[in-house]
């Protein structure tokens, strides 16, 4: 495990992001450039070593990428597991050697459709499921445009946003942290059959609230 | 006019500080292709400054190569997938990363958990084995998603849900605990103990019971109804269609997928379509009414999913053509 050798990431990702203001206006997109300038030091670590070019773009991508999961499923336990689905898809198929475009679009790609699946399978009313299916092409609808994400995304947080105060605290406390109802019962001084309607409530709003965002 | 829009622009975006005008500016923006790197880039900016939360990255890789790889390079070790596709199967499919995509994990690690349920999923080509907090064992076909309560199972409940397909060897518990199956559609089994196969697709919905007792029921005509079956029994429920009940003398055939073999009684064309789409993401099309409507009988072995292709179009003496996740039956 590269003993011996220090990560750059994190010398990388202050780099980037300090030379990123003077490309702001550039009016092309830089993509070519761009990913050299960013990822190169991880792509030419994968053509020496796929284990260390992984393990170096693990650590680059993993907090973003859970970070930004966790938007959409409000769930560290499920962000975490969606990230590494994705990681772990990108190994097995050696994604490395074949995507023209830079990991970090690969990545942020996946993310985001495992976590629009993830929330969709949670909260899509089942029906509605069923009337897409005689639409051939629709086996596995996905948003075409990245706009659809960020949109879905926005409800999402206004939905939890909305919630009553203590009603939101649970739902944090219950899905975010992966708090158990008896231990949200104890720290908040309630009963675990109040835990367990504030839960119900706050499901059943996201149901209700994202019912008309599902492709 | 096109309107430029800088990483100031996708930084207010993002936040979600835009007024509606200059919004729709940015999501013009973002359908052109084009911008799409671009985008992530900034979005990757955006959200190194606006963390949710620190995860534990060294945890994670370290679980990442201790579960999965144990440090081998990727195709050398052996996935616990019994139905282990060749690697072009997995190619084809990278980036069809729409739609639930394959783990091919040990234990834990595809137990998405919400904090309701636990589910279990299969992908395109893809079939694994379960063993349920109760003792019983499960075995999902392709494509398919189970998922079952996160707390008392086998205690409070046994309520599981079902889209498509799985062999259910149900455990008889002590307490005599039902195991009930629900899916999409208005229908559902019950049993307490036993073995059987279930289907819940989009096209259709069909059960067969290998031993022991189940309960069907099911919504016909706004009204509800129950159905026993017995050992042998084969219930098909299709859309727009009367439940239909025969008896098989082979419900083994049934179970062939688990076995890479596909077993198919006097079936059409069009539903085998339906299952090429549902198991391994093909797009089929056919010709025309005159192919789709063919119909198919006996046993078919495919290592590959392109094994299948070419042994159900030699059958039927029709030709299959496939690029990418299309296929084309047409008549010679």
């Amino acid at each position: 495990m590269l003993k011996g050798e220090d990560y750059t990431g994190e010398h990388m990702i202050s780099g980037s992001a300090s030379k990123a203001p003077d490309r702001m206006d550039r009016k092309e997109p830089v993509m070519c450039n761009e990913k050299e300038d960013s990822e190169w030091v991880i792509r030419s670590r994968f053509s020496e070593s796929p284990k260390a070019g992984f393990e170096l773009l693990f650590h680059r991508y993993h907090k973003v990428l859970c970070s930004h999961a966790v938007r959409f499923v409000y769930s560290r336990e499920v962000a975490e597991d969606l990230v590494s689905d994705v990681f772990c898809r990108f190994w097995k198929t050696r994604a490395y050697e074949a995507v023209n475009s830079s990991y970090r679009y690969y990545l942020f790609r996946s993310v985001r459709n495992e976590a629009y699946n993830y929330l969709k399978l949670e909260f899509q009313k089942f029906e509605k499921l069923d009337e897409s299916a005689y639409n051939i092409s629709g086996l596995s609808n996905q948003p075409d445009y990245v706009a659809q994400y960020e949109e879905v995304l926005r409800q999402v947080e206004n939905l939890v946003e909305s919630l009553p105060p203590q009603c939101r605290k649970v739902f944090l406390l219950s899905r975010f942290e992966g708090k158990k109802y008896q231990e949200i019962a104890d720290e908040l001084d309630i009963s675990v059959k109040t835990v367990e309607v504030h839960i119900g409530k706050a499901l059943d709003l996201m149901r209700r609230g994202l019912k008309n965002h599902w492709i | 006019m096109e309107r430029e829009i800088n990483k100031e622009h996708i930084f207010d975006y993002l936040g979600n500080k835009t007024s509606p005008i200059q919004r729709k500016a940015v999501e013009d923006w973002l359908l052109d292709r084009e911008n799409e790197e671009l985008y992530y880039q900034w979005l990757e900016e955006w959200e190194r400054n606006h963390l949710q939360y620190i995860p534990d990255t060294k945890k994670a890789l370290d679980t990442f190569f201790s579960q999965t790889i144990v440090y081998t390079e990727p195709d050398t070790e052996q996935s616990n997938i019994l139905n282990s596709q060749e690697n072009r199967l997995w190619r084809t499919f990278r980036w069809a990363s729409a739609a639930v995509v394959l783990l091919t994990l040990t234990s834990g690690w595809f137990w998405r958990e919400s904090i309701m349920y636990k589910s279990y999923r299969t992908g395109y080509g893809e079939v694994a084995e379960y063993r349920l907090p109760d003792g019983s064992d499960i075995k999902l076909n392709a494509n398919s998603y189970l998922r079952i309560p996160r707390w008392g199972f086998g205690e409070q409940t046994r309520e599981v849900f079902l889209s498509g397909e799985a062999a259910f060897n149900v455990k008889h518990l002590e307490n005599h605990q039902r195991f009930v199956v629900k899916t999409i559609e208005d229908f559902e089994v019950e049993v307490l103990g036993t073995e059987f196969i279930m289907t819940a697709r989009k096209y259709g919905s069909r059960v067969i019971l290998t031993t022991g007792k189940v309960n069907l029921r099911y919504q016909a005509n706004e009204e509800k109804r129950e159905l026993e079956m017995m050992p042998g029994d084969l219930v098909t429920l299709s859309k727009n269609q009367e439940m239909k009940i025969r008896k098989t003398d082979t419900p083994e055939n049934f179970t062939e997928w688990e076995e890479s073999r596909f077993y198919f009684e006097e079936t059409q064309l069009e539903e085998i379509g339906y299952m090429l789409q549902e198991n391994y993401g093909l797009e089929v099309e056919f010709s025309g009414p005159e192919v789709s409507g063919r119909m198919l009988m006996g046993s078919f072995k495919g290592q590959t999913v392109d094994d299948l292709l070419v042994s159900i179009a030699e059958v039927l003496d029709i030709s299959v053509a496939r690029k990418g996740d299309k296929v084309l039956f047409s008549d010679k």
